[in-house]
């Protein structure tokens, strides 16, 4: 036999399937996806028929259901695939069951492929039939609101289009592929069917829980670490099941695509592992020896982290953190050691050496995170590498500046409420500002009840890994940081600030109130007088001075604008929103500005 | 035939089988005995291709059995430990092996159902052991195996059963040359149905030869003598000598007529030479009879 026909045979082996194995598998357990077309259907379909003739009254809950953040849809996408791989491979975990399944004429890729397949099957089948119910009985939906005139439908946006459904339909199957065979792989490592449900739940978040965890040890122990924004994003991405919960229901072709590869590959690793696994593991806790530690350190590790972070804060002091870390090794380690060898004939020398082990590898990461090995902290860009950067404070920025909601209306360049700076002065500015929070590091982690804030400052905000930092600063240092005053003086960042790029539609009055007793108040209705009024805020704030900007002093007057404008961003793009912008304005003719949104709506 | 090459496996360091060998002749049947944990039935399950040999190889027809469904399509086997699909009754469990084993027999799976006397729609689950053990019989036999391997298979079933299995085998092995391997501790059934025996040992093969064979070879021997030698049995090789006043109590394995040659020669007043069966065979064989081997003795 020649090579090719070789290679050709042995790739035909490795992806072979059983139909009757598969006809069987879906005979034996038909009853799971009987289950889980009923939880589709009666917490989605039914719903949908129930109000089918006045559907714009639940246009909100159809809009969940398909964005997949409907409860027992999440539910439904987790748990089943999870029992499917369950039941589907129990023959591996049981003595008697695996003798003679593979005693039968089926190589072991042969079983796995048609275990996998069968479940495949078992989890896509009632998604795709509630999908094509729902494709069969949807029609043209929308959200309505009331007003003081009565029920107003915005008939721009269809929530039960079938575009939509389609996209539930592919996130669904991405979500419950995912998890199935994360669940696999989870069933294929363990020994027996409880430490196999228990794990595949467990798999199925351990890597976002382990990074919410180094990021939890991250923004302890590194000076500038920022936990917010793209870290978080992060985690939640890497499980389809928890992104999804964060973004509308839609996959971005990017992230579909990584799913589909993580898939993929969990597939070949479980398939290859399968090949090597030695069936006389059956009703152990875990089928490979080498599984054993790292599950065992990974129990320790998570429940040291928990303890070591709750002491943390019942003390409020190193001693109690440190503390807390130990007692949780000690615990945790016994109770992983107790899981892997199912038994609690733990204390011996081979387990005084695994948890010494343990110690020495969480003594390295606790003196690498305390003295900082990677630089972390000390790092600074190149100003070569930076093309922009953004900015983010409480003192002005935030809320004073760019107003409290977060589509708040300026044009241009504030679409994602997210500005960016690109002048090379200010970008050389933001690195020696970078420098100076390093520079101030022990007075800025021992500063106690003054008045501080955060500062955020990233990076090439738009890149895929952006450089992002996070520091507390106290006020006197904000005020007399020459880089804050080069940045909020350049005619860079006044521009994306100025009251002329309020992207207003129309105005309805500007209310102008004075704290000074007896002071009568001033409405203007005229657009002519409201629009100079406004050109005069403008001018006012572009010769504004940084001190100015930032100062404490109270202020004498107030400027209401009130405003509708259109949020690009929401669902209902064509809407007109109430909106309105308050202007402190300072004694030196000077303001800071404030921006609220009531909610309410006008045609 | 079922060829078993130099079979070495270990369980977390422990050496469940250690450099084996066994040789099954095709259309024969091979008593596979040995003590409790001897490693029967982990030699059973390679020679299903169930485990993967740290070492050596197993061949059937010449052809390695791991992972070769053609080999394993003409394979029954019969576990100790039976499993069946949960929820499937006799006839549910048929429909899934006519579908995997391509010589399934339908006419002897109806015929033995109903010799058999089982309820095609019953739960195998509500089966006691025994059922079980005859619908296990009865769906292995219908694939019409050209080899049958079983581990304990008469382990509680009643003896017209036991003699209704034992027909089916015999008949399949004079009738289609099918070969059996079979492991059990009723001696005394293997020894009236096999061609050969290999008696298993802390992983090891002992002795594996022709029933006939081992049988002839080894002896009980009473024996008295006037004026006894010094060593009147030297150069036979006595595994088992226990003495009674002037009586000797003597197992002996050695060619019958070698053993009457020395024994005749210090001229005997008592000189008995019995056959032993393959219970006591088993017992001087491996360890001379104590307590604890005879024990495990049905």
């Amino acid at each position: 036999m020649s090579l090719e026909v070789e290679i050709m045979k042995s790739k035909a082996s490795y992806f072979s399937i059983s139909k009757p194995l598969i006809v069987e598998n879906l005979r034996r357990f038909w009853a799971i996806p009987a289950l889980a077309f009923l939880v589709y259907f009666l917490s989605g379909v039914f719903p949908i028929l129930m109000s089918y003739s006045h559907l714009n009254d639940i246009a909100s809950y159809i809009d969940l259901s398909l964005d997949n953040q409907q409860p027992f849809y999440m539910f439904a996408h987790l748990m089943f695939p999870v029992i499917a791989a369950v039941v589907i491979f129990r023959y591996l975990q049981g003595v008697s069951s695996v003798s003679v399944m593979h005693s039968m004429p089926f190589t072991r890729a042969k079983l796995y492929n048609s275990g996998f397949l069968s479940g495949l099957i078992l989890i896509a089948a009632p998604i795709l039939a509630n999908g094509l119910i729902l494709l069969a009985i949807s029609k043209p939906v929308y959200r309505q609101y009331g007003t003081e005139s009565g029920l107003v439908v915005e008939d721009t946006v269809n929530f039960f289009a079938r575009a939509d459904i389609l996209n539930w339909i592919w996130v669904s199957l991405i979500i419950a592929f995912v998890v199935f065979a994360v669940s696999v792989f989870a069933g294929i490592v363990t020994g027996n069917s409880l430490m196999h449900f228990a794990t595949a739940i467990w798999f199925n978040f351990l890597i976002p829980a382990l990074y919410a965890v180094f990021v939890a040890y991250f923004s302890r122990f590194l000076y500038g670490f920022d936990t917010s924004g793209n870290w978080t994003e992060y985690g939640m991405r890497i499980s389809p099941f928890l992104h999804v919960l964060q973004n509308d229901g839609v996959f971005g072709a990017g992230i579909t695509v990584f799913y589909i590869l993580s898939f993929l590959i969990l597939y070949g690793i479980t398939s290859f592992l399968y090949q090597k696994r030695e069936l006389e593991h059956a009703t152990d806790s875990l089928a490979f020896g080498f599984m054993e530690p790292i599950i065992c350190y990974l129990i320790t590790f998570l429940g040291m982290t928990l303890l070591g972070f709750y002491f943390e804060v019942l003390g409020r002091a190193e001693l109690y953190f440190y503390g807390g870390l130990a007692a949780g090794t000690l615990i945790f380690f016994i109770i992983g050691q107790m899981i892997v060898k199912k038994t609690p004939r733990i204390y011996n020398m081979k387990s005084l050496k695994s948890v010494g082990i343990y110690v020495l590898i969480a003594v390295v990461f606790l003196v690498g995170l305390n003295f900082d090995v990677t630089g972390f902290e000390r790092r600074v860009p190149a100003q070569n590498k930076i093309d922009s950067f953004t900015i983010t404070e409480g003192f002005a920025l935030d809320g004073k500046l760019t107003g409290y909601i977060s589509d708040y209306p300026l044009n241009p360049g504030f679409g994602n409420n997210v500005f960016r700076l690109k002048d090379p002065d200010n970008i050389a500015a933001a690195i020696r500002l970078h420098q100076s929070f390093i520079e101030n590091k022990e007075r800025f982690e021992n500063q106690e009840n003054i008045y501080t804030t955060s500062v955020f400052l990233g990076y090439n905000p738009d890149a895929s890994f952006p450089m992002t930092r996070r520091y507390q600063i106290d006020y006197d240092f904000y005020r007399n940081s020459p880089d804050f005053k080069q940045l909020y003086e350049s005619r860079e960042f006044k521009e994306y600030f100025a009251p002329a790029n309020l992207d207003y539609v129309g105005l309805t009055e500007i209310y102008i109130n004075s704290d000074i007793p007896n002071r009568e108040s001033i409405t203007l209705k005229e657009r002519a007088e409201m629009e100079e009024f406004i050109a005069c805020l403008n001018r006012d704030f572009m010769e504004q001075s940084f001190e100015d900007m930032v100062s404490l002093k109270h202020a004498y007057a107030t400027a209401n604008i009130n405003f509708t404008y259109r949020d690009r961003n929401s669902d209902m793009p064509g809407r007109l929103l109430h909106n309105n912008a308050t202007y402190q304005i300072t004694p030196n003719s000077g303001w800071r500005a404030t921006a609220t949104a009531d909610g309410s709506t006008t045609t | 035939m079922i060829k078993v090459n130099s079979l070495e496996k270990s369980f977390d360091g422990f050496k469940a089988l250690s450099d084996l060998n066994l040789n099954v002749k095709k259309g024969s049947i091979y008593g596979l005995v040995g003590t409790n944990g001897a490693g029967k039935t982990t030699l059973i399950k390679h020679v299903m291709g169930i485990l993967k040999p740290d070492r050596g190889e197993i061949l059937v027809e010449g052809i390695p059995v791991f992972e070769n469904i053609p080999i394993k399509e003409r394979m029954g086997y019969i576990p100790d430990d039976l499993y069946f699909f949960s929820t499937y009754n006799l006839k549910e469990s048929a429909k899934f092996y006519r579908s995997v084993y391509p010589n399934w027999n339908q006419d002897r799976y109806h015929h033995m159902v109903k010799q058999f006397e089982l309820n095609e729609k019953r739960k195998l689950s509500k089966f006691s052991k025994g059922m079980q053990k005859q619908a296990a019989f009865i769906l292995t036999m219908s694939c019409m195996p050209d080899y049958l391997v079983l581990d304990e298979p008469i382990d509680g079933l009643d003896p017209i059963i036991r003699k209704l299995v034992w027909k089916y085998i015999v008949e399949d092995v004079a009738e289609r040359e099918m070969t059996v391997l079979v492991s059990s501790h009723n001696l005394r059934e293997l020894e009236g149905i096999c061609d050969s025996i290999g008696i298993l040992s802390k992983g090891k093969m002992m002795i594996e030869r022709d029933l006939d064979e081992l049988k002839s070879d080894i002896h009980k021997i009473q024996v008295a003598f006037k004026n006894p030698a010094a060593d009147p049995y030297q150069g036979l090789n006595v595994l088992h000598r226990e003495t009674r006043g002037t009586v000797d109590l003597l197992i002996i394995r050695n060619r019958k007529d070698t053993v009457e040659d020395v024994i005749n020669a210090n001229h005997p007043v008592i000189f008995d030479m019995l056959p032993l069966s393959l219970e006591e065979i088993f017992i001087y064989e491996l360890g001379g009879g104590d307590h604890e081997i005879e024990s495990i003795i049905f």
